[in-house]
């Protein structure tokens, strides 16, 4: 009996030491989200996770976080660099994790508010406030970074859209730069076809450059102001206006403005007949120039966006990123550090100096630079309204279906109305879910 | 041994019912419920610990840091359970069973620690009902351990006659063997299919709470979603193709290469190789061949001097044929890689036979060969029938499902992670598993006939 009983006994003791050595880690080392470590002599981890992918600001971006860890040793921090398309799909599982990464890279628009709502984005009124952000960064930018009276995103920079074009295909062509009205875009495309030159180049075997097109020729029909009603979904896709959106459009496929199977090209693919001499232009960002070869830059210009109805505003698309802060952040507090450094002077004048990247801050220097973006700032400046894009400005829902109609349009530009049709179900389905 | 054998005649003789190990056997089957199922009732994110799990385990790069220990819930709450079953089928075993049942259960209570005491801490972590639960089914386990005390003293005092003492039952041993698969199986297989048949009933975010919908997301995939229909066709047209052309080109191969010839392992190497390369790699290889300006197959055409090329993956006709074409161009390999293996198996003495009764080639091969292929060929259309249903990565890569390319799979990536409907993503996965079930029980079934029969 004694020896089976002190036998059953330390089994026992055995198991329970095991348990409670089991239970000690989650007691002893809570997650970092409550009240930082108590007088932590060690190293407090910043996490950031971006999308700058791109070889060039991949670069920039491991300048920018080596320059802060050298001067931050007690808090480094740990950079992970996603691909851009991965990293949106990927937002929604690193925000509801815990802890998720302190700092994110993002854009303004639509996909931001959906998390904001949902309590996963951080307010950081308190860190904006410290660095009297409001009185050196511009109106625009600070109304985009506001949200319910909230401030939730810092604005790094923005770029601008245009149709590149190369200049001596259109002098080849005998065409006049700018073209500045879509009667005279029509015709340059019978110029260009005349003498064999592909009009319009678009690379859109992931969509989102066919909404380039749709965006403009939108608000240059019926203005910025119905555009963004569209965008919030407070206009149905069937109306007349979208209606005829779609048929100018079609005025440019049946005028062979575009290179034939668009959509088997993505976009830096399409920019090969350009640097081939083989098409003439290209609606794109302000990014084209980093996949653009450096050599054949110096036959590369841009123009504003033809205009079609005199009448309505001039609006452009400017896409702006930017970086939040998650609310499950591990390290709120140097996350927030390491913000107020991104958001410095220093950091926004090396990236317009670096990457040419339009900064959104108003003291940044801007006497120094080329004379290709001063003319961006320019196309900027003189626009009525700022958008973001198609796929920032709408939901997510509706940006995948609105492009996949636009490439269906494309492939068939006569089923315009069943195409409206589907969209405004879409649309109809995102307002249902919205209320439910 | 004699003994061991009849008390086998019906599979629950000798296990003990008594009152203990009927509460213990309770407890632990609703501490698995509760980790298990308690997420289908109730909105308490706090009580659905698949969904932590799966948060915790798959998504966040380095959440594993800070609740390392998260992933020992489940494992603990099957062992919780396997204990009590071992306790009761094996009573001479009980001095160890019936207290390591009842440490066991007191470790599910683990996983809430971090919450007791700081209410608020961390929103998944706050005692709701998955708490609740969990503690009341480690106070019945802890109740179980003392009433269970003295017959365990009695018992081990006297043991039964003809087992012996310390070591396992004969038959028990394999179900140890695979208890850990199972396990494993039952938490990452088991846990996550039920769970998304829930989520297919409700209308999650992926953010908010889930809640539930019965059967709209099915409604409306069966009636009004067009994408729905295309990504039904395509996989339909991925796999007949799949199941016809691989599978004869592979076959012909096999039978090419199966005769010594000059050269002959260079071919078969060449035609292997594409299965070594992952698939992304494929799809943006083939996306250069069709690329309409640059690419080798448009080159070669026009060399040839046809004009009016095809746009390849631009043409919305085309595209999808693109895609199956160099999913088959990688599936021809390994299909003939199979049946090379097959025809080693056969046995030449059936070959000279048929040969010396006169057999010609043809009739060689269709009654001689084939028929001991047989068994090849079925895991070669399974695996084609599995191939083509589960197809993702070559359209993710070289069309992201545009151009009338989209298949189920990508289908369901894209409304889940991109258009945030993880409860409709759920009911496309669903029912892409209700098909997949349709051939894989076919085959299961057929599998386990051959089996009996040999």
């Amino acid at each position: 009996m004694t020896r089976k009983s002190s036998s059953l006994l330390l089994t026992l003791l055995l198991l329970f030491s095991m348990a409670l050595s089991a239970c000690a880690t989650p007691v002893t080392a809570p997650p970092a989200a409550e009240a930082p470590a108590p007088a932590a002599p060690t190293v407090n981890k910043i996490t950031y996770n971006s999308y700058q992918s791109d070889p060039a600001p991949r670069a920039w971006i491991e300048g920018v976080v080596a320059n802060w860890n050298a001067a931050h040793p007690d808090m480094p921090v740990d950079l992970s660099i996603i691909a851009h398309e991965d990293f949106k799909q990927a937002l929604r599982a690193m925000l509801t994790a815990n802890p998720a990464p302190d700092v994110l890279d993002w854009f303004a628009g639509n996909r931001a508010r959906f998390f904001i709502d949902r309590g996963l984005i951080a307010d950081f009124s308190d860190l904006w406030e410290r660095e009297g952000w409001d009185a050196v960064y511009a109106p625009g930018f600070i109304a985009l970074a506001t949200y319910n009276g909230g401030k939730y995103f810092l604005p790094s920079s923005y770029y601008w859209w245009a149709i590149y074009y190369r200049p001596s295909l259109f002098e080849q062509a005998g065409v006049q730069a700018p073209i500045e009205t879509f009667d005279d875009l029509l015709a340059a495309c019978d110029a260009l076809n005349a003498a064999g030159i592909t009009p319009i180049t678009i690379g859109a075997r992931f969509k989102w450059p066919a909404a380039a097109w749709f965006d403009y020729l939108n608000m240059r029909t019926n203005g910025p102001e119905f555009h963004i009603e569209l965008m919030d979904l407070k206009v149905p896709y069937t109306d007349p206006r979208v209606r005829a959106v779609f048929e100018n459009w079609k005025k440019l496929i049946d005028a062979k403005c575009f290179i034939s199977d668009p959509a088997a090209y993505d976009w830096q693919e399409a920019i090969d007949p350009m640097v081939q001499g083989q098409a003439a232009m290209y609606l794109m960002g302000a990014f084209i120039t980093d996949s653009y070869p450096d050599e054949a830059e110096n036959d590369l210009d841009f123009f504003r966006f033809p205009v079609i109805n005199p009448d309505v505003p001039i609006g452009e698309d400017a896409p702006t990123d930017g970086y939040f802060l998650a609310a499950n952040a591990g390290n709120l507090a140097g996350g927030k550090e390491f913000l107020a450094y991104l958001g410095s002077k220093e950091v926004q004048q090396s990236l317009l100096d670096t990457l040419g990247r339009l900064p959104s801050r108003v003291d940044v220097d801007i006497s120094n630079i080329s004379p290709a973006t001063q003319k961006g700032i320019q196309l900027i400046q003189s626009a009525d309204f700022i958008a973001q894009f198609y796929d920032r400005d709408t939901t997510p829902p509706m940006a995948e279906a609105g492009m996949d109609g636009m490439m269906r349009f494309w492939d068939n530009p006569d089923q315009i109305d069943q195409i409206l049709e589907e969209l405004e179900a879409e649309r109809q389905r995102i307002l249902a879910e919205a209320e439910e | 041994m004699q003994q061991t054998l009849s008390r086998r005649s019906t599979w629950f003789d000798g296990w003990d019912f008594s009152g203990p190990n009927v509460m213990a056997l309770l407890a632990g089957a609703v501490m698995l419920f509760a980790f298990f199922f308690l997420p289908w009732f109730g909105d308490n994110v706090s009580n659905n610990g698949a969904r932590i799990m799966v948060d915790i385990l798959y998504e966040a790069p380095g959440a594993l840091r800070t609740e390392a220990l998260i992933w020992l819930i489940p494992v603990v709450a099957v062992a919780t359970f396997a204990a009590t079953l071992w306790g009761a089928m094996a009573p001479e075993q009980a001095r160890i069973a019936s207290p390591l049942a009842s440490l066991l259960g007191l470790t599910t209570l683990l996983y809430f620690v971090p919450a007791l005491g700081r209410a608020g801490a961390h929103p998944l972590l706050t005692p709701g009902a998955g708490f609740w639960t969990a503690f009341v089914c480690a106070i019945a386990m802890v109740l179980q351990f003392v009433l269970a005390m003295p017959a365990v003293a009695e018992r081990g005092g006297a043991p039964r006659k003809g087992v012996r003492r310390g070591r396992l039952p004969q038959w028990l041993t394999p179900y140890l063997f695979i208890a850990l698969p199972l396990i494993l199986y039952a938490i990452w297989i088991l846990g996550p299919t039920v769970y998304t048949m829930y989520l297919s009933l409700t209308n999650w975010d992926g953010v908010s709470t889930p809640q539930f919908i019965g059967l709209a997301n099915y409604e409306r995939l069966f009636t009004r979603d067009r994408n729905f229909v295309e990504s039904l066709v395509n996989n339909l047209r991925w796999l007949i193709v799949f199941i016809l052309i691989p599978t004869s080109m592979g076959l012909g191969l096999a039978l090419l290469f199966n005769n010594e010839m000059w050269g002959g392992r260079f071919y078969k190497v060449s035609f292997y190789a594409p299965l070594v390369l992952s698939l992304p790699v494929i799809g943006l290889i083939w996306a250069w061949l069709y690329n309409p300006r640059l690419g080798l197959i448009n080159s070669l055409l026009s060399m040839m001097g046809v004009t009016n090329l095809p746009g390849w993956l631009g043409s919305r006709e085309l595209a999808i044929w693109c895609v199956i074409a160099a999913a088959v161009w990688r599936q021809v390999g390994y299909v003939m890689v199979l049946y090379l293996a097959g025809l080693k198996n056969v046995d030449p003495s059936y070959i000279d036979a048929a040969r010396v009764d006169g057999a010609g080639r043809l009739a060689l091969f269709r009654h001689v060969v084939m028929p001991l292929l047989a068994p090849v060929t079925t895991i070669v259309i399974v695996i084609s029938i599995i191939d083509s249903l589960r197809a993702f990565d070559l359209v993710s890569i070289m069309t992201r499902g545009g151009q009338g390319t989209q298949v189920l799979a990508n289908f369901m990536y894209m409304e889940a992670f991109n258009n945030y409907r993880m409860g409709y993503g759920a009911a496309i996965a669903v029912v892409l598993f209700a098909i997949s079930m349709v051939f894989i029980a076919f085959y299961l079934s057929r599998a386990i006939r051959d089996e009996l029969e040999y």
